[in-house]
């Protein structure tokens, strides 16, 4: 099970995690914060995704010299 | 190595389509996520065959022609990758743009190693 497994893992935990808390907010009718939660679980995904992607772009550049 | 590949595809598949239903934001990352990994698995095959074919290269005076092949290659399986991410949610709109600048880009490379292959010719003759 190499890191890469992993990553997916992760971001299937944090996608559930905030639909999780998202319907414990609206059950308490705290909607404002319930979009809030939505939008920092999406921003910590994105976040995690655009490093690693830079990385991996950057050595495919290396690698077919493509400039 | 493959079977990495296979799993990690299928892993993609099934945590994709599990966050489709919780959370369909997620899932795309998710797609993105799993074909990065792939490329990234594959880097190093990617990189011995660069490798022998350049030390193949070295001899001959066709050196630029060959990373030429290279550039082309990586720009189409790079368009090829963005494309079908695109056309899996919907924006096929997308997918068709990318796969046309991907053509445009080649075409551009292709002139550079007509040239090159010119020179080489003209060189034997």
């Amino acid at each position: 099970m190499s890191d890469g497994v992993e990553i997916i893992f992760k971001i299937a935990g944090i996608g559930i995690l905030t639909a999780v808390i998202n319907n414990i907010l609206e059950k308490s009718d705290k909607k404002e914060i319930a979009t809030l939660t939505t939008i920092a679980g999406l921003l910590i995904v994105f976040a995690m995704v655009v490093s690693m992607m830079s990385g991996l772009f950057k050595e495919l550049k290396t690698i077919f010299n493509l400039y | 190595m493959i079977l990495k590949v296979i799993v990690l595809a299928l892993i993609g598949t099934l945590v994709a389509g599990l966050l489709k239903q919780v959370k369909p934001e997620i899932s795309i990352v998710a797609v993105i996520v799993t074909g990065l990994i792939i490329i990234w698995t594959i880097l190093g095959e990617i990189v011995t065959i660069k490798t022998t074919f350049s030390k193949l290269f070295e001899s001959s005076n066709v050196e630029g022609i060959f990373s030429a092949v290279m550039k082309i290659v990586g720009i189409g399986y790079l368009t090829e990758y963005a494309s079908s991410v695109c056309e899996d949610y919907g924006t096929s709109s997308l997918a068709k743009k990318v796969q046309l600048a991907g053509k445009v880009c080649i075409f551009a490379m292709s002139t550079s190693a007509v040239t090159t292959i010119m020179s080489a010719i003209t060189k034997l003759v």
